[in-house]
């Protein structure tokens, strides 16, 4: 096929310097990450150059030096006449390995649930499954086809290696809300736990949750205004209530989605219908009350030609305008397509994609290195 | 430069320092001055610079060029306190220093990585390592062999497994 590369013949009358690994990894660790394709390319050239970007020594110093990761994308869950079908919006060169199962009319589908940690959690039919996927090497791993009711999961990841997956859902018929912990070291479930709540609040399908800490996760339940928590060293179940919505009388509300506050604590975020606002609370700790912060966003001014032009009002129309969270960056869509807003600047929205079908976006941050695969 | 008693004394009171490239040229620069490197601010608290401090590994040509560096640099930390002088000094540096990683030939820029790498001065190495950095930008794994003068040691198969793993990255 490919005639083998010339080996290089040319003598060097001034051969470069060696530049040590040290050295090398100096260089290698400013090439940026939100252009991922950089580093791939480099751990391209030779064997030594790809040992040393694979290394440990390397992966961790260029995480120190970058801390967060960029976000390469959003795997979005879309909707359409034919049934729901997941996409991935770029917003870099990567592009995710994502197993074909089909879907948007096919028999078989696959959804993305959450994404953490380099990872994507999907949920896929038939069989009906959980689908933990590495989306830069393609390595997927399906989890016993446990669920029958799958309400809402989250998933997180520790180190790179091990994971856990954390399934949490409501039994309708029941009242009771379950939960559960996958480990990829132990390949097993965790007995399950349950609470009782209220049968108007159901954790909900797909919406993305929140991690506190290492331990704590929160899903918004359907109705917007319980917040199930779910506590998985202790694996304790308990419902909080969301904000209370500022203004006098019943603000109505057309989205509305649980963040990560300044700090890492718990954050809460809405779009107020009637004063067309992104408004944002943080829950204090010490005091376990909700704070309404001073930062809103004016949605007309933020996103003019969706909310002022259309002959309906889009927001009469669509019922959840926050479909996704990561790294103080809000995903809201609009009939004109799907724009991040950057929560706490004042920078204008950023469009990412023009499809208005995305009901859920679970975006994907990590660094391209090659010792990114497990 | 000439070479100078190494306990000789300037105006400014700081004392003078003699550093020797590995071709045996003699540079005399103040303790300020050579005290951005941190290998040798290190060994001036150790008190062990009398008789010059040699520099085995950075060639005579290289280490003006590090000297050069040090000495603008230097003048900018001393203006620090004079708001006007500060803010026209830092331009004239940054020109300064774009104009220094621009020009250089590769050999010569990665030469000039090592000494700053050897000699432990964090800025110089910041900013040649990124001008090295930048350059891999659009390049193909082909362009960046020829432009590091590196054997592919890759098999065939090898690099079209590579490819193939992450081929998003490969397009052009």
């Amino acid at each position: 096929m490919n005639p083998p590369l010339p080996p290089p013949q040319q003598t060097e009358s001034r051969p470069p310097p060696e530049l040590r690994d040290d050295v090398l990894a100096e260089i290698f660790s400013r090439i940026p990450p939100d252009d991922p394709a950089i580093l791939v390319r480099v751990s391209a050239v030779c064997k030594p150059w790809r040992r040393l970007l694979s290394g440990r020594i390397f992966l961790s110093r260029y995480h120190a030096l970058h801390r967060a990761p960029p976000i390469l994308g959003f795997f979005c869950e879309e909707k359409a006449l034919t049934g729901p079908f997941s996409s991935f919006v770029r917003t870099t060169s990567f592009r995710p390995i994502i197993p074909d199962r089909g879907g948007g009319g096919g028999d078989g589908w696959l959804i993305p649930c959450d994404s953490r940690h380099g990872r994507a959690l999907f949920i896929t039919q038939p069989p009906l499954q959980l689908l933990v996927l590495d989306p830069i090497t393609g390595m997927e791993r399906p989890l016993a086809a446990v669920l029958c009711a799958v309400d809402g999961c989250g998933h997180h990841d520790c180190h790179g290696r091990a994971y856990r997956v954390a399934l949490v859902g409501t039994d309708v018929a029941g009242g009771a809300t379950h939960a559960a912990v996958y480990s990829s070291e132990t390949y097993a479930w965790s007995d399950p736990t349950s609470i009782d709540h209220h049968p108007n609040a159901r954790v909900q399908a797909r919406r993305p949750s929140v991690l506190v800490g290492n331990a704590r996760l929160y899903f918004l339940c359907d109705n917007n205004t319980s917040i199930v928590e779910f506590d998985m060293a202790t694996m304790t179940l308990s419902v909080i209530p969301s904000p209370p919505l500022a203004g006098p009388g019943h603000e109505e509300v057309c989205g509305a989605l649980l963040v990560t506050a300044e700090g890492g604590g718990l954050g809460f975020a809405a779009i107020l219908k009637q004063s067309r606002t992104l408004h944002q609370w943080s829950k204090e700790e010490a005091t376990n009350q909700w704070k309404h912060l001073e930062h809103v966003r004016d949605l007309e001014q933020l996103l003019p030609y969706t909310v002022g032009v259309h002959l309906h009002d889009p927001f009469s129309r669509m019922s959840n305008l926050l479909v996704g969270f990561a790294d103080g960056v809000i995903v809201v869509r609009t009939h004109d397509g799907v724009f991040t807003v950057e929560l706490g600047s004042s920078r204008p929205p950023k469009k990412v994609s023009r499809r208005s079908a995305i009901v859920a976006a679970f975006p994907y941050l990590s660094f391209c290195t090659p010792g990114t695969s497990s | 430069m000439a070479a100078a008693a190494a306990e000789a004394t300037t105006d400014g009171g700081g004392k003078m320092i003699i550093l020797i490239s590995a071709d045996g040229k003699r540079f005399e620069v103040t303790e300020a001055v050579a005290s951005q490197s941190q290998l040798i601010s290190n060994m001036i608290e150790d008190d062990c610079t009398e008789n010059g401090v040699r520099l085995p590994n950075v060639d005579g040509d290289i280490l003006t060029m590090v000297v050069d560096y040090c000495n603008m640099h230097a003048g900018d930390a001393a203006a620090a306190g004079d708001t006007m002088k500060a803010s026209s000094t830092e331009e004239e540096l940054k020109k300064f220093d774009a104009e220094l990683v621009q020009a250089l030939e590769n050999p010569v820029l990665f030469k000039l990585i090592l000494a700053a790498n050897f000699l432990n001065i964090k800025s110089l190495l910041d900013m040649t390592c990124q001008r090295v950095a930048d350059m891999m930008s659009g390049k193909t794994p082909e362009q960046m062999r020829e432009t590091f003068s590196i054997e592919n040691d890759f098999t065939p198969e090898e690099e079209a497994a590579i490819r193939q793993e992450n081929a998003w990255a490969f397009d052009d």
